[in-house]
């Protein structure tokens, strides 16, 4: 199996960087969307072992960074939803172009997950998606809050409009805000990753859906620890569903 | 809900939700938490919700205190105040 090489996807304003993890097999492509920040930052090695672990079983998978975060150019401050999904959008093109395949996987970590339900594919994999984005926000906000006054115990007004330091415009919050997430893919597998398996509220009204495989890891939350976390379950899980759907 | 009880639920949830490698009565009422279990901003954050939805409290910016997590006495007591438990 050959290793990951970079590539350069088109995209509608400047080409994306990608990582593809190249297999013999043509009838499914995989790609990889990863979320924001710090959540980025954290399963960047994580994001590295699933691909190829399913690389391993012969399958394609691609991993790409957003416009204007990682390694593809631009600024942070000049993207939207509308925009993120686009980029979703090339890389799956580029992957289907590249690889012959006839079939696309999505996988997508949490608002990569969000941003994946907007995008066609044949078979999707959300792990621990942002179903209420709103109340993300809110805990977004509730968190920098917590982590400006460890930093600054004096801090009174710390800044809100941030995921980690990078700047939300307001568009973007009220984009955000008004986002109906709704799992309308035939084929998906929805992983809960929580210190409980007990089925969060955000998660119960997919469990029962049609087209949608619930599964609830007792895992620690990898996209926002800085340790090393076993992430082989979520890896083997996620392996096994997408060989299952070959 | 005793003020014991309060103290056992905490540190099941802290053992639970910090997916410590301890069990929750090797957590003394007086341990430093932030030393102890290095708590740093994403643990201190689930300690918080934690709470909130342990015992249906909102943790509001205005009462914020790092020091309401320094030990396991320090959030019962304020557990005790927000549900005015003796």
């Amino acid at each position: 199996m050959a290793g990951p090489e970079s590539v350069s996807i088109p995209s509608p304003r400047e080409p994306l960087f990608g990582m593809l993890h190249p297999a013999e097999c043509g009838s499914l492509a995989v790609v990889m969307c990863p979320p924001l920040a710090e959540e980025k930052k954290t399963s960047y090695r994580m994001f590295y072992e699933q691909a190829e672990a399913i690389a391993a079983k012969g399958i394609s998978v691609l991993r790409f960074d957003y416009f204007g975060t990682g390694d593809s150019p631009g600024g942070f401050e000049e993207n939207s939803l509308d925009t993120w999904s686009d980029d979703i959008r090339a890389a799956s093109e580029f992957m289907l172009s590249e690889t012959g395949a006839e079939k696309l996987c999505l996988i997508g970590l949490r608002l990569g997950g969000t941003l994946a339900l907007t995008c066609r594919c044949d078979h999707l994999v959300l792990w621990q998606p942002m179903m209420d984005v709103k109340a993300y926000l809110k805990a977004n906000a509730q968190r920098q809050y917590i982590r400006h006054r460890l930093i600054d115990s004096d801090s009174e007004g710390a800044p809100r409009m941030e995921i980690d330091g990078y700047p939300l415009s307001e568009g973007l919050i009220r984009s955000m805000e008004e986002m109906k997430p709704v799992i309308d893919h035939r084929d998906c597998l929805l992983v809960q990753i929580s210190y409980t398996e007990k089925v969060s509220a955000e998660y119960l009204p997919y469990r029962e859906q049609s087209g949608v495989e619930f599964k609830a890891l007792r895992m620690e939350p990898f996209w926002s620890r800085i340790g090393r976390v076993d992430t082989n379950p979520l890896i083997n899980l996620t392996t096994d569903w997408i060989r299952d759907h070959l | 809900m005793n003020g014991e009880n309060i103290k056992e639920k905490i540190k099941d949830m802290i053992v639970e939700r910090l997916f410590l490698d301890a069990a929750p009565e090797d957590i003394g009422d007086e341990d430093p938490l932030a030393e102890k279990y290095e708590i740093d901003s994403v643990r201190l954050f689930e300690m918080v919700i934690g709470i909130e939805e342990l015992f249906g409290v909102i943790i509001d910016e205005a009462e914020f205190d790092i020091g309401l997590f320094k030990n396991v006495n320090s959030i019962a007591e304020y557990v005790r105040s927000k549900k005015d438990i003796a």
